[in-house]
């Protein structure tokens, strides 16, 4: 079998598989093993908590398990994906977001408590500040940090996946990473 | 130059320490066997949720019956009812109507001049004028005289706007002077 063992493929490979009824599943096994690492990483940095980025990233799944036949392969696969993804930690975070009563304080006081509570997380406490910081960001900022940031991508496939022009993107990062560099002056980190 | 280098860069005019915590290890774990053990937490959701395609060799083919049973839902059957309905209200609505005044029953019936005067008499009344004009040539009109509604006109006769004024003793005259056939052919 195919998919029985094989750890990725390339998008053709797995969009052709998914196209026949009988493959759909191999295909769909197939894009989960290419890309899960990958979507895990760029979720775990929206939402930082393992729980909830397990959560995020089921749904994720399911939702182009659904989906992907009306994937019409105008952009990238992987873009795709990630779009999906992107959409689905935001919306995750904006739902939680509605049962505190100080949105804005009591959202990133939450966020960076759950990620201390985290048995997945041990970083030192550069890292811990760093991801405070994060925490105060807005969603989207905070996703288009995490793309340039973590995953070196270029503005424009981020553009692709944030809806957004190259232009946008590249102020929301230096404005992002302005943000961050204020939070540890005062924080007396630097 | 490789993105990698541009986001170097970039970093070292906005925020030099932002690069040097990239180098590090940012804390964050996975626990173990997770990404082996997502796919087939995926699938065992899909099923929960029963959003699980079923691949087509594996659905089995429905027998005559099964089909013929799935005809037999209610919004089916109310549905195939209610065309059923409006398919024979619009046969009964559009079929040609039987034409009783050729019907063949009436077309053997013999009518004896003396009938028909007896009936004439009787309904002089009830007859249109112009009905009796119809079946009358012009030149047998003694009686009859011919009122246009503006009254200029010198041969309104074929108007069709003429009125007809008959007195009825020049009805009776006129009846009594009628053939046989004129007389069949007025009732006809």
């Amino acid at each position: 079998m195919l998919a029985a063992k094989q750890r990725s493929a390339s998008d053709d490979q797995i969009l052709s598989l998914l196209r026949t009824e009988q493959t759909f599943e191999q295909g769909f096994r197939l894009l989960i093993r290419t890309y899960q690492e990958r979507l895990y990483w760029h979720i775990r940095r929206l939402v930082m908590v393992h729980e909830d980025t397990d959560d995020v990233l089921q749904n994720t799944l399911i939702k182009i398990y659904r989906g992907v036949l009306q994937f019409e392969g105008k952009s990238k696969l992987y873009t795709w994906l990630y779009r999906i993804a992107t959409n689905e930690a935001i919306t995750f975070l904006q739902q939680r977001n509605r049962y505190t009563t100080n949105p804005i304080e009591d959202t990133e006081n939450n966020l960076a408590n759950r990620l201390r509570a985290d048995t997945w997380f041990d970083g030192d406490a550069l890292q811990a500040q760093l991801q405070d910081a994060l925490a105060r960001l807005p969603e989207k900022q905070r996703a288009v940090f995490s793309l340039r940031y973590y995953e070196e991508m270029p503005y424009e496939e981020m553009a692709g996946i944030m809806g957004t022009s190259v232009g946008a993107l590249k102020a929301s990062f230096h404005h992002a990473v302005k943000k961050i560099e204020t939070y540890f002056r005062e924080s007396d980190h630097l | 130059m490789k993105d990698k280098d541009r986001l170097n860069k970039e970093l070292d005019e906005l925020a030099p320490f932002l690069k040097s915590l990239r180098q590090g290890d940012d804390g964050h774990r996975v626990p173990p066997q997770y990404f082996e053990n997502l796919e087939s937490e995926v699938f065992s959701h899909l099923d929960a949720i029963g959003a699980k395609r079923k691949p087509l060799a594996a659905a089995p083919r429905p027998s005559l019956w099964q089909w013929l049973q799935s005809l037999w839902q209610p919004r089916a059957a109310l549905a195939f009812a209610g065309v059923l309905v409006l398919a024979l209200a619009a046969w009964w609505y559009f079929q040609p109507k039987a034409d009783y005044a050729f019907s063949p029953e009436l077309a053997n019936v013999s009518i004896t001049p003396e009938d028909a005067e007896i009936y004439l008499m009787d309904n002089l009344m009830e007859l249109d004028p112009e009905q009796i004009a119809a079946v009358l040539p012009g030149e047998n009109l003694p009686g009859i005289t011919l009122d246009p509604p503006s009254g200029n006109s010198s041969d309104t006769r074929n108007s069709p706007a003429t009125t007809l004024e008959i007195a009825p003793e020049d009805l009776e005259d006129l009846l009594r002077d009628m053939t046989d056939e004129e007389l069949k052919n007025l009732l006809l």
